[in-house]
């Protein structure tokens, strides 16, 4: 009877998450006029709204341009933050704790107070309208690299000694050695920041304004709101169904992992 | 030809904390030398600057006469073993083995071969397709000791290799390694805390305490000759037996224990280099396999009154007080005794022990 009374609390639970997904993803498959009387299953499905949403903006170059910066992010992300995760877990050296706490203080900080110097700092550089622009910047984040610093706690000095004796210099002992071990660390670093680098908007509205350097969020963004959708309300969520659909495929891909890293408290057999 | 030597070695964290202590000791070609001392004595640090794996503060640390108080582990030609193994998670049993050789650039041919002999030696022949999980603490060990040898290196070290292991497999994984010692004819330097250990695998013995270093001897020779009273207590299990006391003159030289009860003479049978002591404290230590049955109360034998036994099969100890210490000895199992009974006990006047109070230095002949 408990369970029960959970499992209907679950369930009403996941279909308030999953029901505007649901609601999107088919009103972006019916004709315009029927989107109003949409409620759960649609009389007739059209493609038409995605046909028009690619006659009017170039979504398959954003498309890329997501791909491409996410990925390179994702990939910059892990390398970087677990070599200082890495140094901060397992490195003994002066300075160590006051290094941490400076990079955990940089995690208050809201993004807003840092985006002027930031943007002024690329205009210097001359990134603008470049993906090093939307690239660079995203390359070293406080949370990941705590999460790679809890992560290399939890593996013995031992297994670190033993490499050094074998031969293994610090780089080949983190991506060789440490790397295998810490796969749901990785997975779960891996998707909070492509799925962070992904919807970003704000910071690529800054700093590109050549519109086949756009991001996905960033062109549906200007496409749904900026008026060239034209009050055609399946178009912009044809282009808001695009939009999600890599990060749950992702998820879909590594919830397994996901979910393991996301329970695990650092006890390890 | 492999020979280490520590010159004047020292290990201090800041100022202040000095753990190991000028430090010199040589290893010789093919020896086993084992490093053993309670926790917190340095022992390990000891081995870890041996590996390259601690800085050395001070001092000069020789392997084959080059000093190598600068390089990297990995360019020392050493091979050590864990205490917990230290295997590689995520590789199988012969990528594990293989793994320092591959980072060498050894061909592919020798690695296997190399491989195949090692997990010969060690039957682990049929494991070599399994990953560390699936393996006993025994195999895992075995694991690491392989992973040792194919390297063939100059020196192995191992860091209290078996404390993890259970009593019985301890014990197997002792002669294997000292039959292996045989076998590779490999200087080898073993850090334990276990004195079983110590006196049952090393050629020599170092016993380190507080970062300092002991005695340095044989096993046989630091039993019988322990230097200072930390030594005779560490060495021997169960632990020697002390006996505070005086050395009196009353017809003859005795030694009486602090309360009086016990008198044992000591002329006119030998101990003339106790003479320095009359009338001053000392201290008397007594292994339990020396405390024997028997003796008259004119030969200095004494009665025992048992508060424990602790029956071993082929013998007992016995544990009594003396000066409100506890002695323990060691008798045969057919010894009639129990709890609350007494036994005439008589030591071995052969094999006594004196150190002297203050410095705890043995009283030399």
């Amino acid at each position: 009877m408990k369970n029960l009374a959970l499992y209907l609390i679950l369930v009403v639970g996941a279909l308030a998450f999953i029901y505007p997904f649901y609601w999107m993803t088919m009103a972006s498959l019916v004709p315009e006029g029927d989107i109003s009387g949409l409620t759960l299953l649609p009389t007739t499905i059209t493609f038409d709204s995605y046909l028009q949403m690619f006659e009017k903006i170039p979504i398959d170059r954003a498309f890329f341009n997501s791909i491409f910066v996410a990925s390179s992010v994702t990939a910059g992300v892990l390398v970087f933050c677990s070599m200082v995760g890495y140094a901060l877990a397992k490195l003994r050296f002066t300075g160590r704790n006051l290094i941490f706490y400076v990079i955990i203080f940089t995690m208050t900080l809201p993004f807003q107070i840092t985006l002027i110097p930031n943007y002024i700092l690329m205009v210097k550089f001359g990134w603008i309208d470049t993906y090093l622009a939307l690239i660079i910047p995203y390359l070293i984040n406080a949370f990941a690299i705590i999460m790679f610093r809890q992560a290399f706690l939890t593996i013995p000095q031992d297994l670190i000694d033993a490499a050094r004796i074998d031969g293994c210099g610090e780089l080949r002992i983190i991506f060789q050695i440490l790397w295998p071990n810490i796969i749901p660390s990785l997975v779960t670093v891996g998707i909070i920041t492509f799925m962070a680098t992904w919807n970003e908007v704000l910071w690529p509205l800054i700093v590109i304004r050549d519109e086949n350097l756009m991001t996905m969020p960033q062109l549906v963004t200007l496409f749904a709101v900026g008026g060239r959708a034209e009050s055609q309300l399946g178009v912009k969520l044809a282009s808001a169904t695009l939009l999600a659909l890599p990060i749950i495929v992702a998820y879909l891909f590594f919830q397994k992992y996901f979910i393991q890293s996301m329970a695990s408290t650092g006890l390890k057999d | 030809m492999a020979e280490i030597s520590l010159k004047n070695i020292e290990k201090r964290y800041g100022e202040k904390t000095r753990v190991v202590k000028d430090v010199s000791f040589d290893v010789h070609d093919k020896e086993f030398l084992v490093l053993v001392g309670p926790s917190g004595c340095g022992k390990s640090t000891t081995l870890r600057m041996i590996a390259g794996l601690e800085d050395i503060t001070s001092g000069e640390l020789y392997i084959d006469g080059k000093l190598v108080n600068d390089l990297p582990p990995k360019d020392r030609d050493i091979a050590m073993v864990f205490q917990n193994y230290a295997l590689y998670p995520h590789m199988t049993v012969h990528d594990n083995m293989a793994f320092g050789l591959k980072l060498r650039s050894t061909p592919k041919s020798e690695i296997n071969a190399r491989v195949r002999q090692a997990a010969k030696i060690l039957g682990l022949e049929d494991l070599l397709k399994r990953r560390p999980k699936a393996l006993s603490g025994g195999q895992r060990q075995r694991v690491a000791v392989g992973r040792a040898i194919v390297r063939k290196p100059k020196v192995f070290l191992f860091d209290e290799p078996l404390s993890n292991l259970d009593a019985k497999l301890r014990v197997q994984m002792r002669t294997e390694i000292s039959r292996l010692h045989n076998d590779l004819e490999a200087t080898i330097v073993y850090v334990t805390h276990d004195q079983t250990e110590a006196m049952t695998m090393g050629d020599r013995i170092v016993i380190l305490r507080d970062g300092n270093i002991e005695q340095i001897d044989t096993p046989l020779n630091v039993y019988n000759h322990p230097v200072n009273k930390f030594v005779a207590g560490f060495i021997g299990s169960p632990a020697m037996n002390f006996v505070e006391g005086k050395v009196v003159n009353q017809d003859g030289t005795y030694f009486v224990s602090s309360d009086g009860l016990f008198k044992l003479i000591l002329k006119p049978n030998g101990f003339p280099h106790l003479n320095q002591f009359l009338d001053r404290k000392i201290i008397l230590g007594v292994r339990p396999e020396d405390i024997h049955i028997g003796g008259e109360e004119s030969n200095s034998g004494f009665t025992a009154n048992i508060d424990v036994l602790e029956p071993m099969g082929n013998e007992i100890f016995v544990y009594f007080k003396m000066n409100d210490e506890q002695i323990v000895a060691r008798l045969p199992s057919a010894t009639d005794a129990e709890v609350g009974g007494s036994l005439n006990l008589i030591f071995d006047r052969g094999k006594l022990h004196f150190f002297d109070p203050e410095s705890e230095e043995v009283i030399r002949e």
